[in-house]
């Protein structure tokens, strides 16, 4: 445990010491993968299918706020949109404005979590992010959640709706896209019920993690991961929708043992030193629980000196 | 003269308006009730805007079977299902906003007393020297740092 707690606080100082560099580093990273996976999703406008254009712009917001990465995101999904035809243009136009009018103007840092989902979809781990933002967000990641989702099933219908036009002569009736794409994500049983397993697993986490019983946090994590498989069994018999188990079953212990590392990176409690306090003043009995964290003593942690001069 | 203090002092105020200052200062020109106010009714015109774009966003889908029914259609009822739907949208955006931006603004004042608090130190500390630069003798009186 030791050596664990020493190689965080060594991997903190690091990150404190070169915040300047490793910050835009991690968000050039950041914004670069997002819009590759973002633009290898749709794949209709050859220009932002370019590496160096997507580098460019990820080295751009490497610099730039967080959120101006959503809304970069946000600016590329209409242009690929608009590659497809005018009225699914319109139709992810609305469908962006309505989350940014209704959330992102709220809360605009966990916006990005949008652009994260198909991320993950593409790894097979879309299980694991309720559980890590159940402790890490809260109840606010459910709709960011949500409308990624939405983000992924929508790429997979324009994808439907491009080999659909494709396919059909001019002599059949003109297809509506905007009513093509809606009609397929409406009648999607697994997107909507995936809706319900996220939200319901994000707040039972963070209802967990937040108790203060022994262990609560652990508890949570365990919790919601076991919520997510049982709740995508009960909706496959139920609902008969197609439901690959094992993704499900990977995705949800990943979550966790992401979930695992974050927490150790945040602090873990040392629960046998809790102390119980009790006192009172005039209005009020106060009962304190005073957990303290794991750390190391200064003596415990090792200083090697590396000379950059050899002697001969 | 590079003085220590004052050079702490101002690095620590410009550390605070590079950050959270740059949303929570402003702040600081509102009161409490006015700032909820403003900002409740300012989520509330957006939620208005995004009410608008679902409800156009149904009717482009809905529009075949409204085209069809466009006389037959109960316009009374539809608007009054419209206003409710409309209103509970409202006031769920309502609640969030006042308990958001409450929240806000109790979470930014501690932050701007401490920078109002330093800046004041700041000053102090200048004028002292000004003082001290013209011969006279200054007196320290109990500033509780932070």
């Amino acid at each position: 445990m030791t050596t664990l707690l020493t190689f965080r606080e060594n991997i903190k100082a690091f990150f404190c010491r070169y915040d300047y560099i490793i910050i835009p580093v991690l968000k050039l990273i950041l914004a670069f993968v997002l819009f590759f996976t973002l633009n290898s999703g749709f794949g209709y406008m050859p220009l932002l299918n370019k590496m160096g254009i997507l580098f460019l712009l990820a080295f751009v917001c490497a610099f730039l706020p967080t959120e101006l990465i959503t809304i970069i995101g946000g600016f590329m999904i209409i242009l690929q949109s608009f590659q497809v035809s005018l009225d699914v243009a319109l139709l992810s136009l609305a469908v962006i404005l309505i989350f940014y009018c209704g959330y992102m103007r709220l809360i605009t840092k966990t916006g990005i979590i949008v652009l994260v989902v198909p991320i993950c979809y593409v790894c097979h781990l879309t299980c694991a992010l309720p559980i890590v933002l159940g402790f890490l967000v809260g109840p606010s990641a459910i709709i960011p959640v949500i409308f990624g989702v939405i983000l992924y099933y929508y790429q997979k219908s324009l994808g439907d709706l491009v080999n659909v036009l494709a396919a059909s002569t001019e002599e059949d009736d003109a297809i509506q896209g905007f009513q093509y794409i809606l009609s397929s994500m409406l009648s999607n049983k697994t997107m909507l019920f995936t809706f319900i397993v996220f939200a319901s697993v994000i707040l039972v986490t963070y209802a967990l993690y937040r108790l203060s019983f022994e262990y609560s946090w652990m508890v949570s994590f365990f919790v919601g991961g076991i919520l997510n498989i049982v709740l995508f069994l009960v909706g496959s018999v139920v609902l008969s929708i197609d439901v690959e188990i094992v993704p499900i079953l990977i995705g949800s212990l990943v979550g966790i043992l992401i979930a695992f590392i974050i927490q150790f990176g945040k602090g873990i409690v040392d629960y046998q030193k809790t102390e119980l306090l009790q006192f009172e003043d005039d209005e009020y009995y106060y009962y304190v629980k005073a957990i303290p964290k794991l750390s190391i003593s200064e003596s415990n942690k090792n200083v090697k000196r590396i000379n950059s001069k050899t002697h001969n | 003269m590079v003085r220590e203090e004052d050079v702490k002092l101002m690095s620590r105020i410009a550390i605070y308006e590079k950050r959270e200052g740059k949303t929570q200062i402003p702040i600081n020109s509102y009161y409490r009730s006015d700032y909820i106010r403003l900002n409740v009714l300012k989520t509330i015109v957006y939620a208005t805007i995004a009410f608008a774009l679902l409800f156009a966003i149904v009717v482009v889908y809905k529009l075949d079977f409204i085209l069809a029914n466009v006389l037959k259609l109960d316009y009374k009822r539809l608007g009054i299902a419209l206003f409710t739907v409309y209103a509970v949208w409202v006031f769920i955006y309502w609640v969030i906003a006042r308990i958001l931006f409450a929240r806000r603004y109790e979470a930014a004042r501690p932050n701007i007393l401490i920078y109002n608090h330093r800046l004041k130190k700041l000053q102090e500390e200048k004028q002292k020297e000004v003082v001290k630069a013209k011969g006279g003798v200054v007196i320290d009186d109990d500033f509780i740092d932070f």
